[in-house]
């Protein structure tokens, strides 16, 4: 079984989100704050030949102007995940290249808003301008380097023996454009010194305990001396993990100028600033014997990096986690283009590689007549390819049955172009959702107050996936109590390192350290039970019982290989003569063992299917090409879906906990939903139409009959 | 928290520049400050100067928000958003992208919906404002409020401010009998008790969710229009059902 | 935004005459205006606010028409009941732009001078001729999904974003402009241009003048309008294109035609030539393609903007078709 105690509680964090008391990074209320506003290059490739700032230094409350000619380094940090990291290798305003358009070139502080952005745009610069690359198939490509210490390149057996022996073979090509984050909150730090050696850092960060050894480096003082504040976080998908240049810089001159200073990210500069996702090219080659079995398959991408940055969009590693085949064969190349820094974006890998491996099996499915559904079932794999280990707790044939029969998949007419009630072309389609199960190491600090408050306290955050609920209902549920009588502080680097809000591992991770810590505090009370601990500190006269508690993942990653799976189901009508689409019905039905709370778990499905919409249907930044410059820079031009872009999205779990992962049997539910829904779309687009669509976005022009 | 932040720039001045040109005088890489500042002058020369500076070109602006009188002194260029955030401390209204693509300033101007961030403070004077902080009375949540939580119409939290704002209006806009693009006849509105998710979606199409809390906000709005809306909670299938 | 002077003007003629001055705008919404300011399109010494002026209302006219002052708001007009009643493709032009919250601020006469969205006028990083003349169009040879197909010139490929006004030019109106030189009428077809070699005036408006109202003659014809904008996601999205169609019926034949385009052009398109062919016509697949073929004649689709084109046609036949059957939602 699945469900838990607490299965459906609402947001612990509600009632501060709903009222607007929640604060965000821009939001902490200090002392005299002073407005930091970029300057940010017009150019994408060359150098700065000159930047006037004296009308900016002479205009009405602006305190200072820094350019790279003025302004203080930092130091540069180890930058290897364990010690620090920062998302841009190159330090900001190190010196006067300029690798994209946008780059920070500089930074004006001023006593408001208003005037730092108006001083901002009174210094004059002048470049000496080369001309940039920013289009993927005018480049030259180079091998990709390894992906978290794993070569990209994998084969098993001999592909070409293998297509030999198909009866049905499929090739083709899929790309997708640069996609961005864009959460809500803009990027936005408060940075606050006391003296030279000491710094408060209100900023929104995915890994709070990180960002504060990485600011030390950075900063060059001790990491006890960097506070991190992060209660809240307006969104992040892969984009707020780290510190970014900006940040680094605000850091540095808040200690010039002596004040806190605040700096917001524009949304325009968010373009190049904050990460997004690189464009992809992969072509997939499926071939399928007479018994029904792919005998080959082969995946292979093209994906793009900063000048600043060695960042992999690691598309094909998902290929031998999804589908058996005794000959298999997957690679991946990059080339350096003059972008911004593309980063981990929801799903990073899992996401793109799943739009060109689910759009090719569908191609299969129709290429041999077998059902789609029929097809993944039957070449699912029960190991892990690569790492040659069994899958754990591994339900995704029950996705597939699950989702079709709620789906009503057997009535889906077995030809394409079938007309609905209305008179538009109706298609279903359908596709597998996987991500891996990460978990790190998390503690958590929990104190039992006389009044029965279970406090507990950790540098893990929430940005929107439940945290705060989760960790409560831990601890209720440890306890046999109400949610309502524990309190929850995240997102603060004075509590212990909660680990990372990334690769949807945060509820895995942190809530076995809650519920040791809970335990610890027992053992501090010399008690059996809450009561008893409650009853033993009210004798002692003390304030409180405390106790941290750790966990981190053992041997069992020796064993098994984890992943959570699912499949996703809709139904698209398709109004061809005018390019009109849309999504009627979506059915996601997901198995990520135990599910901690079924109301924010369905959110999180939903929101990662939204997001797939978008990448399907609209989501590209684009750079013109002549001169790198973005032609899509704001939430005007950056099309993802509103509210009437969405119909009902229902969400199914099944399966199991998965006790082989973690105490609790959770594991991630950020990201999957994501994966599988753009080729979910396409494929339900062919049907539609008998188009077969390889190019994302999906925009009505490519629609028009 | 308030009267501090209004009455910043008369107390703490001083304060600030007595520190800034020690800084000039002693940084380790000196910035490029204001020549106002060079070392050369006094601490108090100075502090007089900018002082008088930073009111150059601010006016006074009365605004009348969640109830209150405030009483202002502000450039004219400063939009109602920033008056709100960083000179009244309302910090529940918030900056998503500053020119009218997100939704997330949507506050109330006399009931009506509006994007905060286009539009200049000392143009709402003797308008009457409402922010997400004015809308609970004192703890009891607005139903719309509580309709947002027990729905989940909300993950991360930052649109959520604007969400509830425009759901506000909205529900308002279908009592008065306004149309939206899709209505399918213009002369008979959709009611409150009857009005589909479609016409829910394409109204409040003008807030973005990038977490995507769509479907939540659409039931958070059908409950506060008195409709039974779907249950947010996924359903769960147990292996045991499935054997 | 550079700083600027704010002044509320408290008659009309005030604002004229200010506006006669250098560096001086008007705002009244100020959705638009607001919006390039911040990003230092637009650099105002002194800003007009004329909102509290009492342009704001809806009349019917003494020939049965409606005259809207300026300052209406976007809202106010869309939810008006003779204009759902007799211009319902107004209504619904007026609804598909935006979103709620700028429709309830946005002013009848800031939707019709709002400037065109194209990404490289918006950015100062570009050149751009709308912007500072003779800098260039980098719009013209770039990326250009977004830009015109008809009526552009080398020099500008931009298109001007309004619905509401695509609507404006299918119903004949006429715009009332008041100037320190007095008042004057004229067609709204006239009052935007094409780019032609002066890019950076979007309309005939001479410096000082306003527009103080929009006039709406009697036309029965009307209530059967269409309007259908297609665009990028379902709502709060720019148009690609979009098609104002407004056909009248008799025995079975096409009695008068009135067909606008959005999306396409400079300025919104009236599409004449096609009008004059429907006429007298039945509506059959054949009369609507070639009525759509003709309303695009002389398009130049730039590099990426070629499904524009077609496009335009599917909606033009589309909106025509419903409007003949009585109108209704497209």
């Amino acid at each position: 079984m699945v469900s838990s105690l607490n299965r459906d509680l609402n947001r612990k964090d509600g009632r501060a989100k709903v009222t607007g008391s929640a604060n965000y990074s821009a939001e902490h209320p200090v002392k005299d704050p002073a407005y930091a506003y970029l300057i940010t290059s017009t150019i994408a490739k060359g150098n700065i030949r000159s930047i006037d700032t004296k009308a900016a230094e002479k205009a009405i409350g602006v305190l200072a102007v820094y350019t790279h000619e003025n302004t203080p380094q930092a130091a540069k940090p180890t930058n290897n995940w364990a010690a620090s990291k920062i998302y841009e290798s190159r330090l900001p305003l190190s010196d006067s290249q300029i690798h994209y358009a946008g780059q920070i070139i500089g930074v004006v502080v001023a006593d408001t808003f208003e005037r730092a952005r108006d001083a901002a745009h009174l210094v004059k610069v002048t470049y000496q301008t080369e001309t940039p690359n920013v289009v993927l198939n005018q480049s030259t490509f180079r091998t990709a380097p390894p992906n978290f210490g794993e070569e990209m390149a994998f084969k098993i057996g001999d592909v070409k023996a293998g297509f030999a022996q198909a009866k049905t073979t499929i090739e083709a090509t899929y790309t997708t454009e640069m996609e961005l984050h864009a959460p809500m909150e803009p990027h936005a730090i408060i940075a606050e010194w006391n003296g030279d050696n000491a710094v408060t850092i209100y900023e929104h960060s995915q890994w709070v305990a990180l960002s504060q050894r990485t600011y030390a480096e950075l900063l060059k003082i001790p990491p006890a001396n960097v506070r991190i504040i992060s209660p809240f976080i307006g969104g992040g998908f892969g984009s707020k993990a780290f510190p970014w240049s900006h940040a680094v810089l605000c850091a540095i001159v808040a200690r010039q100028v002596k004040r806190p200073v605040k700096l917001v990210v524009s949304r325009r500069q968010m373009t190049a600033n904050v990460g997004h996702r690189s464009e992809t090219e992969q072509t997939v080659k499926l071939g399928l014997n007479a018994d029904r079995k792919l005998c080959a398959v082969e995946h292979f991408a093209k994906t793009a990096t900063s000048p600043v940055e060695n960042f992999v969009e690691p598309c094909v590693i998902i290929t031998p986690v999804m589908y058996a085949s005794p000959n298999l064969k997957i690679d991946q190349e990059i080339t350096t283009l003059n972008v911004g820094v593309p980063t981990f974006m929801r799903a990073p890998g899992e996401s793109p590689g799943m739009w060109a491996l689910e759009s090719a099996i569908d191609e299969l499915a129709w290429a041999s007549g077998m059902d789609p559904i029929e097809l993944r079932s039957q070449n699912q794999t029960t190991l892990h390819q690569r790492k040659n280990l069994p899958f754990s707790a591994k339900f995704f044939t029950d996705c597939l049955t699950t989702g079709a029969r709620q789906f009503g998949w057997s009535d889906r007419p077995n030809k394409v172009r079938n007309i609905d009630r209305n008179g538009t072309l109706s298609g279903w389609g359908m596709a597998a959702a996987t991500f891996p199960g990460y978990r790190g190491q998390a503690s958590a600090k929990v104190r039992l107050l006389p009044n029965g408050t279970v406090h507990v306290m950790t540098a893990g955050n929430d940005m929107g996936t439940g945290a705060y609920t989760v960790v409560a209902q831990t601890a209720a549920e440890k306890f046999g109590i109400s949610i309502d009588q524990v309190r929850v502080e995240l997102g603060d680097s004075f509590f212990p390192d909660g680990g990372i809000a990334g690769g949807s591992q945060m509820t895995a991770t942190l809530t076995p350290a809650v519920a040791n810590a809970c335990d610890e505090v027992l053992k501090v009370a010399q008690a059996k039970s809450l009561n008893e601990a409650i009853a033993a500190l009210q004798r002692s006269g003390k304030d409180f019982f405390e106790a941290v508690g750790s966990a981190a993942p053992g041997a069992e990653t020796k064993q098994y290989a984890f992943n959570s799976w699912g499949a996703h189901f809709c139904e698209v009508a398709i109004d061809e003569a005018i390019g009109r689409l849309q999504i009627k019905r979506w059915l996601s039905v997901m198995n990520i063992g135990r599910v901690m709370n079924a109301k924010t778990a369905a959110s999180q499905v939903r929101g990662g299917v939204i997001m797939g919409i978008g990448q399907a249907l609209m989501e590209e930044c684009l750079l013109d090409p002549k001169t790198g410059l973005p032609v899509i820079y704001d939430l005007a031009t950056y099309h993802y879906p509103v509210q009437a872009d969405i119909p009902r999205i229902e969400v199914t779990f099944v399966g199991e906990p998965d006790l082989n992962f973690n105490p609790m049997g959770v594991r991630g539910v950020g990201e999957i939903g994501i994966t599988g829904v753009a080729p979910a779309i396409a494929n339900a687009i062919y049907h539609a139409t008998g188009k077969r669509l390889r190019s994302l976005p999906i925009t009505p022009d490519k629609l028009l009959s | 928290m308030d009267d501090r932040k209004k009455n910043r720039f008369k107390t703490s001045r001083r304060f600030f520049l007595g520190q800034a040109v020690t800084a000039a005088g002693t940084a380790i890489a000196a910035p490029k400050l204001l020549d106002s500042l060079s070392p050369t002058s006094t601490d108090q020369a100075n502090a007089a100067m900018l002082s008088s500076q930073s009111e150059v070109g601010k006016v006074p602006i009365t605004l009348k928000v969640n109830g209150q009188t405030r009483a202002l002194t502000l450039e004219p260029r400063v939009t109602l958003l920033d008056a709100l955030r960083e000179t009244l401390g309302l910090t529940g209204s918030k900056k998503g992208c500053d020119h009218g693509q997100c939704g997330s300033c949507t506050v109330l101007v006399n009931g009506d919906r509006i994007y905060s961030c286009l539009t200049l403070a000392i143009m709402q004077e003797g308008n009457e404002i409402t922010t997400i902080e004015g809308l609970a009375k004192g703890d009891t949540l607005h139903p719309v409020q509580t309709a947002f939580i027990e729905n989940d119409g909300f993950q991360c939290g930052y649109c959520t401010p604007g969400q509830i704002c425009a759901s506000v209006a909205l529900l308002d806009e279908l009592k008065r009998g306004c149309a939206s693009a899709i209505t399918p006849n213009l002369s008979q509105t959709p009611k409150l008790s009857t009005v589909s998710s479609a016409e829910i979606r394409e109204r409040l199409s003008g807030n973005l969710c990038r977490c995507s809390a769509y479907n939540g906000i659409v039931s958070a709005v059908q409950q506060s229009a008195g409709q039974s809306p779907p249950s947010p909670i996924a359903t769960i299938v147990t292996s045991e059902e499935l054997a | 935004m550079k700083s600027f002077t704010y002044q509320r003007a408290q008659s009309i003629q005030e604002a004229t005459q200010k506006l006669m001055q250098a560096r001086t705008e008007v705002i009244a919404g100020g959705t638009n205006l607001l919006d390039r300011m911040k990003v230092f399109l637009d650099e105002p010494d002194q800003l007009i606010d004329i909102s509290r002026l009492s342009f704001n209302q809806i009349q019917p006219t003494s020939q049965g028409g409606l005259r809207i002052g300026a300052l209406v708001r976007n809202t106010q007009l869309a939810d008006d009941a003779t204009v759902r009643q007799n211009y319902p493709l107004l209504s619904r032009a007026i609804l598909s732009g935006a979103s709620q919250q700028i429709r309830n601020v946005a002013t009848i006469g800031g939707n019709i001078l709002q400037r065109t969205r194209c990404p490289y006028y918006y950015d100062t990083g570009f050149a751009c001729n709308k912007r500072k003349p003779g800098s260039g169009c980098p719009a013209a040879t770039g990326l250009n999904r977004m830009n015109a197909i008809l009526g552009a010139s080398d020099q500008c490929v931009a298109v001007h974003p309004s619905d509401m006004c695509v609507a404006l030019a299918a119903l004949d109106a006429i715009v009332e402009i008041e100037g320190a030189k007095g008042k004057r009428q004229i067609p709204f077809t006239d009052l935007h241009r094409l780019p032609g070699n002066q890019p950076q005036f979007d309309t005939v408006l001479q410096p000082g003048e306003l527009i103080t109202a929009v006039i709406l003659p009697p036309m029965s014809a009307a209530k059967s309008g269409v309007y259908l904008k297609l665009r990028d996601r379902s709502s709060y999205a720019f148009a690609l294109v979009s098609v104002a169609a407004i056909v009248e019926i008799s025995q079975n034949k096409i009695k008068t035609a009135r067909l606008a385009l959005g999306g396409v052009a400079h300025k919104p398109w009236r599409a004449t030539a096609a009008e004059q062919f429907l006429i007298g016509k039945s509506v059959d697949d054949d009369t609507l393609q070639q009525a759509a073929t003709l309303a695009l004649q002389g398009a130049k689709p730039l590099a990426y903007n070629g499904f524009k084109v077609e496009m335009t046609k599917r909606a033009i036949r589309r909106a025509i078709g419903i409007s003949a059957n009585g109108g209704g939602l497209a």
